[in-house]
């Protein structure tokens, strides 16, 4: 029973981990980006163009591995297409239109769970319903497993896992090196902390903004497809994936804007979301109580960081300021 | 004397390649002061352009479409009767919230919990009706419902609050993760009121019970323009309104002036939290029933249409009037196109991006200098 639990915690933990690390790498440059649940959003929907892309181009399933591995990536680079061209239009109206970032990041939200469902709507009109990508993400999945029929507890919890999985908790170390210890993530956190101070020393800093934004929605993106390809497996549960979405941004608080300790705090948020629904609580309502459960604590982790008013616990500086070299 | 001799390279070194500094084609500066016209103009403008845009997208995606937008928007507001008060319906809650949340906005206190507000007092005035005896005399019930949802939302807003004014703590994303906690709170009473389906549904007591079904529409509208003339005063001639103001320009002026900056903050924020209330109840009165979903995302909007609005009550009257007739326009070309419910976000969103790009027009000025291709062939000649 245990090891089914940790199991499907560590299946959920990518949604968590892809959402905060790249909206870590953006609010680390300072741009408070809410319109991360819509990139999620169109996350999934790149990843349905990917797959009737890939129908289009080669006409059926992949049948032997290299088209598994082509599918794989069309799907993947749609995705982070979609996410990139999200960030993109976050930094053109954030950096270069100097509009205010909740407002848009608000809109984007909106907007990108709409156009999940409209591309759907629009695929299932075309006779391509619900179980058109199940056999697709079933391939995408099986691609880099092991072996499905996985023996001993190791085996299940580790290596019984898709692509995406591996890639999720890679890209979450990569960020968190780069952030700490080169100087690209030196520049990116002064960019985040006081924008003035690091054009001054000669840092671009809409350059900066522009590149952590869009990388960072690139990788969001990247969770709405790992939802979509590796959990439901190309079947929409519509209404789910903005909750998650606004569960990542918690978990950047939660991680102090730390990627690797998101790792452990994707687990984490995971393993709370997942525990009513193995163990089961004595009654249902208490049930329901406890899905909330991550929300209060990264309220709580929201007000011990502000009261003990650490510096190293703090969000960067200038988060959701917009820059504006001439403005006193 | 001896010759001091100077080392010819120390006084003249030589000098280290610096790349002249590139004039940049497009010039950026704050615009200083906005005339009324201007401003009127480019509000015009944006508004139609978003209009076109949002047409343009029902075109994109069925073809042959674009003047329905603009006629099936116009049908689903004057098509009939039930059609008229649905888009009333829209746009007493849309301007109801906008206005709810103004304040805190004015003060720059980023209130997006509205929509959690909105619940929480929705679910403080539904378990009264539901657990009150029903011999309780239904004006009693209407008004301790009523009271009940009003001082739960300000409870609800006061919790951010409190932690904002006394350890500055991020009141964006703690107010963004009180909703969900408001959500799970409705979802687990619904459990306890009805543990078989958990649905909060057929309250009797307080509920508003109107032989022409019409008032039920009618009465949130008024209640809805009441608290707007209300916020209306309490911004511009009140103290509270100037105080809360200046708080939000800037804290530091505020404290030296006299304001007690926390009690201004825990007040305003208050407020706000309370008219949420009022908005929860009057949805509850209304429907007779709470989900999780009864605002379906619309706290989120009103915080864009008061931003948009510029924290001004008549543009938030005109902005909610808007965005509730994009609302229930494109949902119904949305259906009668079969293109799917969420059409309308797509609609919306768009709408509000579009003018929000405008809202540069307004801050800024953009300043082409010519000069950087006149220099450049200059210095090609002199090469």
């Amino acid at each position: 029973m245990f090891v089914t639990l940790l199991k499907e915690a560590l299946r959920l933990t990518p949604i968590f981990l892809f959402g905060s690390t790249g909206e870590t790498l953006t609010e680390k440059s300072g741009h408070l980006n809410l319109g991360t649940p819509g990139i999620l959003c169109m996350g999934v929907a790149g990843g349905m163009v990917g797959i009737s892309i890939y129908d289009l181009i080669f006409g059926g399933f992949p049948t032997n591995f290299g088209g598994a591995l082509a599918l794989f990536l069309i799907v993947v680079f749609m995705a982070m297409l979609f996410g990139a061209l999200s960030g993109l239009l976050f930094s053109f109206f954030c950096v270069s239109l100097r509009c205010n970032q909740n407002v848009m990041g608000l809109a984007y939200t909106t907007f990108g769970i709409g156009f999940y469902g409209l591309v759907f709507n629009s695929f299932e009109s075309q006779g391509k319903g619900i179980f058109y990508f199940n056999e697709f993400c079933y391939t995408i999945n099986t691609l880099f497993m092991k072996d499905a029929e996985a023996t001993n507890a190791f085996e299940k919890l580790f290596l019984a896992n898709g692509g995406l999985w591996y890639m999720s908790f890679i890209i979450a170390i990569v960020v968190a090196i780069i952030l700490k210890r080169t100087r690209v993530g030196l520049n990116i956190r002064a960019v985040g902390e006081n924008a003035g101070s690091a054009d001054a020393a000669g840092i671009n800093v809409s350059k900066y903004r522009y590149l952590t934004t869009i990388i960072g929605s690139a990788i969001s993106a990247l969770g709405g497809l790992y939802y979509f390809v590796e959990i439901n497996i190309g079947l929409l549960e519509f209404g789910k994936i903005d909750t998650y979405g606004w569960l990542a941004v918690a978990l950047v608080i939660f991680t102090l804007w730390k990627t690797d300790l998101g790792v452990l705090g994707a687990f984490l948020f995971a393993f709370l979301f997942k525990l009513p629904e193995i163990y089961g609580l004595p009654s249902a309502e208490f049930n329901m109580l406890f899905l909330y459960l991550p929300y209060f604590i990264t309220i709580l982790v929201l007000l011990a960081t502000s009261i003990f008013d650490r510096k190293a616990g703090q969000a960067p500086g200038n988060l959701g300021i917009t820059y504006f070299r001439e403005e006193r | 004397m001896s010759e001091v001799k100077f080392d010819q390279k120390l006084i003249n070194p030589t000098p280290r390649k610096v790349k002249p500094a590139r004039e940049k084609f497009i010039h950026i500066t704050k615009k200083l002061d906005v005339s009324m016209k201007y401003k009127v103009i480019v509000r015009v403008i944006s508004i139609v352009t978003a209009l076109l845009v949002c047409a343009l997208i029902l075109n994109l995606f069925s073809p042959g479409h674009f003047g329905d937008f603009f006629s099936g928007s116009i049908n689903s507001l004057v098509g009939s009767d039930k059609k008229f008060f649905n888009s009333v319906y829209e746009f007493t809650l849309l301007l109801g919230l906008s206005i709810a949340v103004l304040p805190s906005f004015k003060m720059k206190f980023w209130n997006l919990g509205g929509e959690g507000q909105v619940l929480i007092g929705g679910l403080a005035a539904a378990l009264v009706s539901r657990y009150i005896s029903p011999s309780v005399p239904n004006f009693l019930t209407t008004i301790i419902m009523f009271v009940a949802a009003v001082v739960a939302g300000g409870i609800w807003a006061a919790i951010p609050a409190f932690f904002k004014a006394k350890f500055d703590t991020n009141e964006t994303l703690f107010t963004l993760m009180m909703n969900y906690i408001a959500t799970g709170l409705i979802i687990f009473f619904a459990f306890i009121a009805d543990p078989s389906h958990g649905l909060f549904t057929n309250l009797k007591n307080g509920i508003f019970n109107f032989s022409n079904s019409d008032m039920l529409i009618i009465v949130p509208f008024i209640v809805v323009v009441l608290m707007t003339a209300f916020m209306f005063g309490y911004l511009n001639y009140t103290k509270h309104g100037y105080e809360l103001s200046v708080v939000g320009e800037t804290r530091n002026t505020a404290k030296y002036i006299g304001i007690n900056v926390k009690g201004v903050i825990l007040r305003t924020v208050i407020i706000s939290g309370a008219l949420c209330g009022i908005i929860g109840y009057l949805s509850v009165a209304k429907q007779g029933s709470i989900s999780e979903n009864i605002m379906s995302g619309r706290g989120f909007t009103a915080v864009m249409i008061a931003w948009l609005g510029h924290m001004n009550v008549l543009e938030i009257v005109i902005m909610s009037f808007l965005v509730a007739f994009i609302t229930r326009g494109s949902g119904q070309v949305a259906t009668s196109l079969d293109l799917g419910t969420d059409f309308t976000k797509i609609t919306i969103a768009v709408f509000l991006i579009v003018i929000l790009a405008f809202e540069f027009f307004l801050n800024y000025d953009v300043h082409f200098n010519k000069n950087v291709f006149k220099n450049k062939k200059s210095k090609e000649v002199k090469e």
